[in-house]
């Protein structure tokens, strides 16, 4: 079986780096994109079984989350869909974003240290 | 009406001695009409006098002949006007039979008219008490707009409050990440360059929470009776963008800053950052659903003025748009969206400041120019 992998998605790099770290500690592989068009290129080239990605970002293409995962799921990019949402505060509404097949939104801030092993429960209940 | 005072001082400029001496009978008709009043009269009979008079007495309202013999047409109503506060009561009295005399004083301020030939004890009654209420309900106004110019500070801040959210609790993830990593590795008994490394991100995270809730205080804090002080107009810009750059990454805006002139004003730095905040808001909401929207910020130094350009990608083609930008209550947003204010405040905050503030006519995209005097700063610090 093959080792799961997490793909993290923000625009502030600071917490990318805590983030990569974290599951790093845990032993899981990850991969780090800091806007959603990077994040899409990724998820073409190879297999990931969470996505974990903030609600806003500035992205290059000018891509928003509903268009994230528009493409995630119209591409079939994810087959666990195992999305998960952070938000620091967004003005969507949280029931559209849920229909889009998101697991869960979390709020931030939040402690990496209870997060993270919580996200990789999502890995090893897909097992 | 007239009953609901109980005194009134009132003041005549009058060359003619005939027509004082009309006034006083007139008044005189009054004050039998009207024993419950106590009426106290002064006159003048220049313009020179009428204003030492003026600077010295507390009236209530100031009848004003258009033809004296040191101030003719406007000259006088003007410099009484400068000597007391707005909407005072200034009824003309003007002995043309023309009323566009009168009328064009109205414009500049008068509050009422009164024909020679037509002064009678109820004109005179009806004029004295239509100027006093129109006074009063100019005043009145005047203090709603106060009142809503508060109002619209705490709305612009309620829009924002998602993007504030946002831009504070992104540096709190960090801070709680690295302090999370700062336990682990103290339990672990991790080298102390890596301690060293956490501390600090959360040192300078702090510092930038700490930024933004310092725009945050200073912006919604009642700045009207604020002195004047002297500040760099970059430090200004600085703080307005701490607020509302958040908005612009949310909405893919691309915010282009140009040029930014070092240049010092004396001014009530809350009150520019509001308009510029203003401006910018009315930017972003404008372009906010076009592609490759962008909004522009420069400025430049001209004949002693800085002058600031906030340009966006849109236009306003439509002129009766253009034409009533600056009028209160005057708003493109739907309904429940703007409070149509925020021009109209906007342009007498920058009047008050001794400056401008305009809609560019020969510009391609919409473009506001605000223009402001600055102060000359020695090489020394001063405060």
């Amino acid at each position: 079986m093959k080792e799961p992998k997490v793909l993290i998605v923000d625009d502030e790099n600071l917490l990318l780096e805590l983030l990569t770290e974290s599951f790093t500690k845990h032993e899981i592989q990850n991969e780090k994109a800091n806007c959603f068009s990077v994040a899409l290129e990724k998820l073409r080239e190879s297999s990931y079984d969470l996505v974990l990605s903030d609600i806003r970002i500035k992205d290059k293409a000018g891509i928003d989350i509903l268009g994230f995962l528009e493409k995630i799921e119209t591409e079939s990019l994810m087959a666990s869909k195992n999305i998960v949402l952070m938000s620091g505060y967004s003005d969507l509404d949280f029931q559209e974003v849920e229909k889009m097949g998101v697991a869960e939104i979390i709020a931030k801030p939040f402690m990496p240290r209870k997060i993270v092993p919580k996200l990789i429960k999502y890995l090893r209940h897909n097992d | 009406m007239l009953s609901t005072l109980d005194s009134l001082n009132v003041f005549l400029v009058e060359d003619s001695p005939e027509d004082v001496l009309f006034f006083k009978r007139t008044l005189k008709h009054l004050r039998e009409k009207h024993p419950e009043i106590n009426f106290e009269f002064q006159h003048s009979n220049c313009l020179k006098d009428a204003l030492v008079k003026v600077a010295n007495t507390s009236f209530d309202i100031i009848f004003l002949d258009l033809s004296l013999p040191d101030s003719q047409k406007f000259l006088g109503l003007e410099k009484l006007k400068e000597q007391l506060e707005d909407h005072f009561p200034i009824v003309v009295l003007t002995g043309d039979e023309n009323d566009s005399l009168a009328l064009e004083a109205l414009n500049r301020g008068a509050q009422d008219y009164l024909k020679k030939s037509e002064m009678n004890a109820y004109n005179l009654s009806r004029s004295l008490m239509y100027s006093l209420e129109r006074s009063k309900a100019a005043k009145e106004l005047e203090e709603l707009r106060v009142h809503q110019a508060k109002t619209l500070k705490m709305a612009t801040l309620g829009e924002m409050s998602g993007s504030i959210a946002h831009e504070i609790n992104n540096p709190l993830a960090i801070i709680l990440g690295y302090t999370d990593i700062l336990l682990a590795d103290i339990e672990e008994g991790v080298d102390s360059d890596r301690l060293k490394n956490s501390v600090e991100k959360i040192e300078e995270t702090t510092v930038r929470i700490s930024k933004i809730i310092k725009s945050l205080k200073s912006y919604s804090r009642r700045s009207e009776q604020d002195p004047m002080s002297q500040i760099a107009f970059p430090e200004i810009l600085e703080d307005t963008l701490n607020l509302c750059i958040e908005r612009f990454k949310t909405s893919k805006i691309e915010l282009k800053i140009q040029h930014i002139e070092p240049a010092h004003l004396l001014c009530r730095d809350i009150q520019i950052s509001q308009v510029l905040l203003n401006l910018l808001n009315n930017a972003h909401d404008a372009v906010k659903k076009n592609d490759k929207a962008w909004v522009s910020i420069d400025s430049s130094i001209v004949d002693d003025k800085l002058k600031v350009l906030i340009q966006d990608s849109g236009s306003i083609k439509d002129e009766s748009v253009r034409r009533k930008l600056f009028s209160p209550f005057f708003t493109t947003k739907p309904k429940g969206e703007g409070t149509g204010l925020g021009m109209s405040i906007s342009k007498s905050i920058i009047e008050n400041h001794g400056g401008s503030l305009m809609l560019l006519d020969n510009s391609k995209n919409t473009c506001f120019e605000i223009s402001i005097p600055i102060v000359a700063v020695s090489n020394e610090k001063s405060a």
